[in-house]
């Protein structure tokens, strides 16, 4: 039942920063809710996905009074160029937060 | 610190198997969107005894939040720090929301303030707070007079 739940969420597109120097490129996603273990990060050839799971500790039996977000997962995907080199890619997470980088 | 897992082989079979039914549903609204050039967003949520609100922060650190709690409504500020000694020609991406907040939510009904608790996990702050006594509807036991409520009937002959 709960797991139902959980498959009928919208996904939504996390916000992001992106700085990118000579040196790499640091990417930083709000994924407030996902825990480190609920986040999974795919990189294959050029593409980087980030894919995000939420969870909240909220009693089975609350009801909305006011919404101002809608609960849902966080998905986005973006296309490097070919000089990153993503076996050397650093992910952490902390507080909400995903620090990505990605040395050329 | 925590490290999220990381997969160099992903695989767009397995991923699509998985999550198919979810991606042709996939609202991609971004997040910047959703906000409105609020932040942070609040949903305020309610059982029979208590207030639930779900404050998305983060990147905020704890030391400033400051949270107060009255008999009406609850005030949260804090901020989230700007990337500190960047070259403007770096950024290739600026969404995500900077700066000081201050935000107010008013409850429906009155609260008990003496019973606030606030935990904050994963950039989300869950504040729980008891509805006040006179708010919370009562369950009214029913007395019945007579002989539990039933009268026989003699019958006429």
């Amino acid at each position: 039942m709960y797991q139902q739940k959980v498959e009928e969420r919208p996904v939504f597109m996390p916000a992001v920063d992106i700085h990118e120097t000579e040196e790499g490129l640091t990417l930083w996603a709000d994924l407030p809710g996902v825990r480190p273990e609920s986040l999974e990060i795919f990189v294959e050839n050029n593409v980087l996905q980030i894919y995000g799971r939420t969870r909240l500790p909220i009693p089975e039996d609350a009801e909305p009074v006011q919404e101002e977000y809608r609960s849902g997962d966080y998905y986005r995907c973006f296309i490097l160029s070919d000089d990153y080199d993503t076996s050397r890619l650093q992910a952490r997470m902390e507080s909400g937060v995903l620090r990505l980088h990605l040395p050329r | 610190m925590k490290v999220p897992s990381v997969r160099r082989h992903w695989d767009p079979v397995e991923f699509l198997n998985q999550h198919l039914n979810r991606l042709f549903e996939m609202e991609l609204e971004s997040h910047a969107l959703r906000q409105g050039g609020r932040f942070p967003l609040v949903n305020l949520l309610q059982t029979a005894t208590e207030y639930i609100a779900t404050v998305e922060i983060p990147g905020v650190p704890l030391d400033s939040l400051k949270l107060e709690v009255s008999e009406e409504s609850l005030r949260l500020s804090g901020w989230r720090d700007e990337h500190q000694d960047v070259d403007e020609d770096h950024i290739r991406r600026q969404e995500r929301w900077m700066g000081h907040w201050d935000r107010e939510v008013v409850f429906p009904n009155r609260v008990d303030p003496e019973s606030v608790t606030a935990e904050l996990a994963d950039g989300v702050l869950i504040i729980r707070v008891g509805k006040a006594k006179i708010a919370q509807p009562r369950e009214v036991q029913i007395l019945v007079r007579g002989r539990g409520g039933r009268t026989d009937v003699p019958a006429k002959s």
